[in-house]
Protein backbone atom coordinates (compact mmCIF):
# COMPACT_ATOMS: atom_id res chain seq x y z
CA UNK A 1 0.00 0.00 0.00
CA UNK A 2 3.24 2.46 0.86
CA UNK A 3 4.18 1.54 -2.43
CA UNK A 4 1.52 2.47 -4.43
CA UNK A 5 1.02 5.94 -2.11
CA UNK A 6 4.95 6.55 -3.25
CA UNK A 7 4.34 6.20 -6.92
CA UNK A 8 1.07 8.38 -6.22
CA UNK A 9 3.10 11.10 -5.34
CA UNK A 10 6.29 11.00 -7.36
CA UNK A 11 3.75 11.28 -10.45
CA UNK A 12 1.98 14.09 -8.59
CA UNK A 13 5.42 15.54 -8.31
CA UNK A 14 6.38 15.06 -12.35
CA UNK A 15 3.24 16.10 -13.08
CA UNK A 16 3.73 19.79 -10.74
CA UNK A 17 7.39 20.05 -12.47
CA UNK A 18 5.71 19.50 -15.72
CA UNK A 19 3.12 22.23 -15.22
CA UNK A 20 5.94 24.77 -13.82
CA UNK A 21 8.22 24.00 -16.94
CA UNK A 22 5.52 25.13 -18.77
CA UNK A 23 4.45 27.94 -16.97
CA UNK A 24 8.31 29.17 -17.20
CA UNK A 25 8.26 28.80 -21.11
CA UNK A 26 4.91 30.72 -21.60
CA UNK A 27 6.69 33.69 -19.58
CA UNK A 28 9.29 33.35 -21.97
CA UNK A 29 8.23 32.75 -25.24
CA UNK A 30 7.71 36.20 -26.31
CA UNK A 31 9.36 38.43 -28.88
CA UNK A 32 11.26 40.87 -26.63
CA UNK A 33 11.76 38.25 -23.24
CA UNK A 34 12.28 39.54 -20.02
CA UNK A 35 15.89 38.18 -19.05
CA UNK A 36 15.29 37.60 -15.64
CA UNK A 37 12.83 35.43 -16.56
CA UNK A 38 14.83 33.78 -18.65
CA UNK A 39 17.38 33.32 -16.61
CA UNK A 40 14.86 31.26 -14.25
CA UNK A 41 13.76 29.45 -16.69
CA UNK A 42 17.76 28.39 -17.08
CA UNK A 43 17.94 27.55 -13.28
CA UNK A 44 14.69 25.60 -13.51
CA UNK A 45 16.25 23.38 -16.29
CA UNK A 46 19.67 23.12 -14.30
CA UNK A 47 17.85 21.71 -11.47
CA UNK A 48 15.30 19.15 -13.62
CA UNK A 49 17.05 17.41 -15.58
CA UNK A 50 14.67 14.53 -15.24
CA UNK A 51 12.63 16.13 -17.93
CA UNK A 52 14.85 15.10 -20.24
CA UNK A 53 15.46 12.06 -18.94
CA UNK A 54 11.58 11.78 -18.73
CA UNK A 55 11.29 12.46 -22.02
CA UNK A 56 14.26 10.52 -23.19
CA UNK A 57 12.36 7.11 -21.46
CA UNK A 58 8.88 7.93 -22.47
CA UNK A 59 9.43 7.86 -26.47
CA UNK A 60 11.41 4.25 -25.83
CA UNK A 61 8.38 3.23 -23.87
CA UNK A 62 5.20 4.36 -26.06
CA UNK A 63 7.39 2.87 -28.83
CA UNK A 64 7.09 -0.56 -27.05
CA UNK A 65 3.74 0.03 -26.27
CA UNK A 66 3.01 0.62 -29.63
CA UNK A 67 4.64 -2.52 -31.44
CA UNK A 68 2.38 -4.86 -28.14
CA UNK A 69 -1.17 -3.44 -29.43
CA UNK A 70 -3.01 -6.50 -30.94
CA UNK A 71 -3.91 -5.18 -33.98
CA UNK A 72 -0.03 -5.56 -34.96
CA UNK A 73 1.00 -8.62 -36.56
CA UNK A 74 4.25 -10.33 -36.63
CA UNK A 75 4.76 -8.99 -39.87
CA UNK A 76 4.18 -5.26 -38.98
CA UNK A 77 6.31 -5.95 -36.25
CA UNK A 78 9.66 -7.05 -38.26
CA UNK A 79 8.73 -4.54 -40.62
CA UNK A 80 8.84 -1.60 -37.81
CA UNK A 81 11.86 -2.49 -36.33
CA UNK A 82 14.11 -3.05 -39.93
CA UNK A 83 12.49 0.70 -40.68
CA UNK A 84 13.54 1.97 -37.37
CA UNK A 85 17.29 0.74 -37.65
CA UNK A 86 17.13 2.65 -41.36
CA UNK A 87 15.34 6.04 -39.81
CA UNK A 88 18.21 5.91 -37.02
CA UNK A 89 21.17 5.42 -39.67
CA UNK A 90 19.52 8.56 -41.38
CA UNK A 91 19.00 10.86 -39.11
CA UNK A 92 22.57 9.77 -37.31
CA UNK A 93 21.54 8.12 -33.81
CA UNK A 94 24.49 7.42 -33.39
CA UNK A 95 26.30 10.31 -33.20
CA UNK A 96 23.80 12.91 -32.43
CA UNK A 97 23.46 14.82 -28.77
CA UNK A 98 21.52 14.01 -26.17
CA UNK A 99 18.59 16.18 -27.46
CA UNK A 100 19.10 15.80 -31.11
CA UNK A 101 18.62 11.86 -30.03
CA UNK A 102 15.92 12.65 -27.84
CA UNK A 103 13.87 14.63 -30.94
CA UNK A 104 14.91 11.54 -32.75
CA UNK A 105 13.51 9.88 -30.69
CA UNK A 106 10.13 11.60 -30.96
CA UNK A 107 9.88 11.07 -34.81
CA UNK A 108 10.16 7.47 -34.49
CA UNK A 109 7.61 7.57 -31.71
CA UNK A 110 5.41 9.39 -33.97
CA UNK A 111 6.24 7.73 -37.47
CA UNK A 112 5.51 4.19 -35.60
CA UNK A 113 1.85 5.64 -34.25
CA UNK A 114 1.83 6.95 -38.01
CA UNK A 115 1.95 3.87 -39.35
CA UNK A 116 0.01 1.93 -37.08
CA UNK A 117 -3.02 4.17 -37.77
CA UNK A 118 -2.40 3.58 -41.51
CA UNK A 119 -2.26 -0.07 -40.90
CA UNK A 120 -5.88 -0.05 -38.84
CA UNK A 121 -7.46 2.25 -41.49
CA UNK A 122 -6.72 -0.65 -44.21
CA UNK A 123 -7.42 -3.74 -42.08
CA UNK A 124 -10.66 -2.25 -39.76
CA UNK A 125 -12.36 0.15 -42.64
CA UNK A 126 -12.22 -1.05 -46.14
CA UNK A 127 -14.65 -3.60 -46.95
CA UNK A 128 -16.43 -2.87 -43.19
CA UNK A 129 -19.95 -0.66 -42.39
CA UNK A 130 -18.75 2.18 -40.99
CA UNK A 131 -20.76 5.21 -40.91
CA UNK A 132 -19.25 8.68 -43.10
CA UNK A 133 -18.95 10.50 -39.26
CA UNK A 134 -16.70 7.31 -37.75
CA UNK A 135 -14.62 7.73 -41.37
CA UNK A 136 -14.44 11.06 -41.17
CA UNK A 137 -13.28 11.16 -37.25
CA UNK A 138 -10.13 8.31 -38.33
CA UNK A 139 -9.60 10.66 -41.37
CA UNK A 140 -9.08 13.82 -39.11
CA UNK A 141 -6.94 11.29 -36.74
CA UNK A 142 -4.86 10.19 -39.67
CA UNK A 143 -4.14 14.03 -40.68
CA UNK A 144 -3.14 15.11 -37.35
CA UNK A 145 -0.81 12.20 -36.83
CA UNK A 146 0.86 13.09 -39.91
CA UNK A 147 1.36 16.57 -39.05
CA UNK A 148 2.78 15.62 -35.56
CA UNK A 149 5.46 13.50 -37.37
CA UNK A 150 6.30 15.99 -40.06
CA UNK A 151 6.81 19.00 -36.90
CA UNK A 152 8.95 16.53 -35.14
CA UNK A 153 10.96 16.58 -38.04
CA UNK A 154 10.49 20.43 -37.66
CA UNK A 155 12.07 20.57 -34.25
CA UNK A 156 15.05 18.16 -35.38
CA UNK A 157 15.96 20.67 -38.13
CA UNK A 158 15.62 23.57 -36.18
CA UNK A 159 18.00 21.93 -33.01
CA UNK A 160 20.81 21.20 -35.86
CA UNK A 161 20.30 24.57 -37.72
CA UNK A 162 20.97 26.47 -34.88
CA UNK A 163 23.77 24.54 -33.97
CA UNK A 164 22.78 24.35 -29.92
CA UNK A 165 24.95 21.69 -27.88
CA UNK A 166 23.48 21.26 -24.99
CA UNK A 167 25.23 18.93 -22.46
CA UNK A 168 23.03 17.12 -20.18
CA UNK A 169 24.14 14.28 -18.21
CA UNK A 170 21.32 11.73 -18.52
CA UNK A 171 23.32 8.93 -16.18
CA UNK A 172 23.59 10.42 -13.47
CA UNK A 173 21.33 12.60 -10.85
CA UNK A 174 23.86 15.71 -10.81
CA UNK A 175 24.19 17.08 -13.86
CA UNK A 176 26.04 19.81 -15.92
CA UNK A 177 24.28 22.23 -18.48
CA UNK A 178 26.67 24.33 -21.17
CA UNK A 179 24.97 25.73 -24.09
CA UNK A 180 28.18 25.61 -26.83
CA UNK A 181 26.70 27.10 -30.22
CA UNK A 182 28.46 26.65 -33.39
CA UNK B 1 -37.45 4.22 -33.62
CA UNK B 2 -39.95 2.74 -31.55
CA UNK B 3 -42.65 0.84 -30.71
CA UNK B 4 -45.66 2.16 -29.89
CA UNK B 5 -48.89 0.85 -28.25
CA UNK B 6 -52.11 1.59 -30.08
CA UNK B 7 -55.01 -0.04 -27.89
CA UNK B 8 -53.90 -4.31 -27.24
CA UNK B 9 -51.20 -4.01 -30.62
CA UNK B 10 -47.83 -2.66 -31.30
CA UNK B 11 -46.68 -1.28 -34.23
CA UNK B 12 -43.17 -0.15 -35.33
CA UNK B 13 -42.40 2.98 -36.26
CA UNK B 14 -39.40 5.41 -37.12
CA UNK B 15 -39.57 9.02 -36.83
CA UNK B 16 -37.31 10.90 -39.75
CA UNK B 17 -36.80 14.60 -39.48
CA UNK B 18 -37.87 16.69 -42.40
CA UNK B 19 -37.12 20.31 -42.38
CA UNK B 20 -38.49 21.73 -39.34
CA UNK B 21 -41.07 18.51 -38.97
CA UNK B 22 -40.65 15.56 -37.72
CA UNK B 23 -42.59 12.48 -39.43
CA UNK B 24 -43.42 9.02 -38.06
CA UNK B 25 -42.94 6.19 -40.83
CA UNK B 26 -44.70 3.22 -40.20
CA UNK B 27 -42.51 0.32 -40.83
CA UNK B 28 -44.86 -3.33 -39.64
CA UNK B 29 -47.18 -4.77 -37.05
CA UNK B 30 -46.20 -7.27 -33.95
CA UNK B 31 -44.96 -9.52 -37.00
CA UNK B 32 -43.81 -7.94 -39.33
CA UNK B 33 -41.77 -4.80 -37.68
CA UNK B 34 -39.63 -7.51 -35.96
CA UNK B 35 -37.18 -7.01 -38.50
CA UNK B 36 -36.79 -3.69 -39.42
CA UNK B 37 -36.59 -3.02 -35.58
CA UNK B 38 -34.08 -5.93 -34.97
CA UNK B 39 -32.13 -4.19 -38.42
CA UNK B 40 -32.42 -0.47 -35.88
CA UNK B 41 -31.09 -1.75 -32.83
CA UNK B 42 -28.04 -3.55 -35.14
CA UNK B 43 -27.37 -0.35 -36.24
CA UNK B 44 -27.08 1.37 -32.89
CA UNK B 45 -25.42 -1.31 -31.53
CA UNK B 46 -22.87 -0.95 -33.97
CA UNK B 47 -22.26 2.87 -34.07
CA UNK B 48 -21.93 2.01 -30.40
CA UNK B 49 -19.43 0.08 -30.69
CA UNK B 50 -17.50 1.74 -33.64
CA UNK B 51 -17.71 5.11 -31.19
CA UNK B 52 -16.36 3.42 -28.45
CA UNK B 53 -12.98 1.64 -30.29
CA UNK B 54 -12.96 4.82 -32.06
CA UNK B 55 -12.39 7.00 -27.98
CA UNK B 56 -10.06 3.56 -27.36
CA UNK B 57 -7.62 5.05 -30.21
CA UNK B 58 -7.89 8.32 -29.71
CA UNK B 59 -7.09 7.52 -26.16
CA UNK B 60 -3.91 5.82 -27.47
CA UNK B 61 -3.15 9.18 -29.51
CA UNK B 62 -3.15 11.29 -26.08
CA UNK B 63 0.35 9.87 -24.55
CA UNK B 64 1.99 9.99 -28.43
CA UNK B 65 0.79 13.86 -27.90
CA UNK B 66 1.71 14.07 -24.95
CA UNK B 67 5.33 12.90 -25.80
CA UNK B 68 5.96 15.09 -28.66
CA UNK B 69 4.44 18.50 -27.03
CA UNK B 70 6.88 17.44 -24.01
CA UNK B 71 10.28 17.10 -26.67
CA UNK B 72 8.76 20.27 -28.55
CA UNK B 73 8.64 22.31 -25.12
CA UNK B 74 11.61 20.89 -24.51
CA UNK B 75 13.53 21.99 -27.82
CA UNK B 76 11.87 25.49 -27.60
CA UNK B 77 13.33 25.94 -24.18
CA UNK B 78 16.67 25.46 -24.99
CA UNK B 79 16.03 27.65 -28.07
CA UNK B 80 15.16 30.63 -25.94
CA UNK B 81 17.58 29.67 -23.31
CA UNK B 82 20.14 30.48 -26.30
CA UNK B 83 19.07 33.66 -27.01
CA UNK B 84 16.78 32.27 -29.73
CA UNK B 85 12.66 33.56 -29.91
CA UNK B 86 10.15 33.21 -32.01
CA UNK B 87 9.17 35.82 -34.39
CA UNK B 88 6.03 34.77 -36.88
CA UNK B 89 6.80 31.07 -36.84
CA UNK B 90 10.84 31.74 -37.59
CA UNK B 91 13.48 31.30 -34.88
CA UNK B 92 16.02 33.89 -34.54
CA UNK B 93 18.24 36.19 -32.73
CA UNK B 94 17.41 39.63 -31.98
CA UNK B 95 20.72 40.84 -33.03
CA UNK B 96 20.49 39.13 -35.92
CA UNK B 97 19.97 42.12 -38.38
CA UNK B 98 21.89 44.33 -36.12
CA UNK B 99 25.26 42.54 -36.82
CA UNK B 100 24.34 42.37 -40.76
CA UNK B 101 24.57 45.99 -41.06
Amino acid sequence: MNEIVKTEVLDNDKERILQKFKELFKNVALDSPNPDQVEELKQFIQENQTIFRETYNLANMVVDNLLSLPETNLTFKAAIKESLKDIKNQYGYSYSSIIEKMVIDSIIVTWVRWQYLELIFTTTFFGKDFSIQSRKQYDQLLTSAHKRYLRSIDALVRIRKIGVNLQINVANNVGTQNVHQK
Amino acid sequence: MAWEQRGKKKYYYRKKRIGNRVTSIYLGNEKSGKIPAAKDENKRTTGEKQKDWLCEVMEGEKEVDKMADQVELAVNSILLISGYHCHKGQWRKPHERNSQN
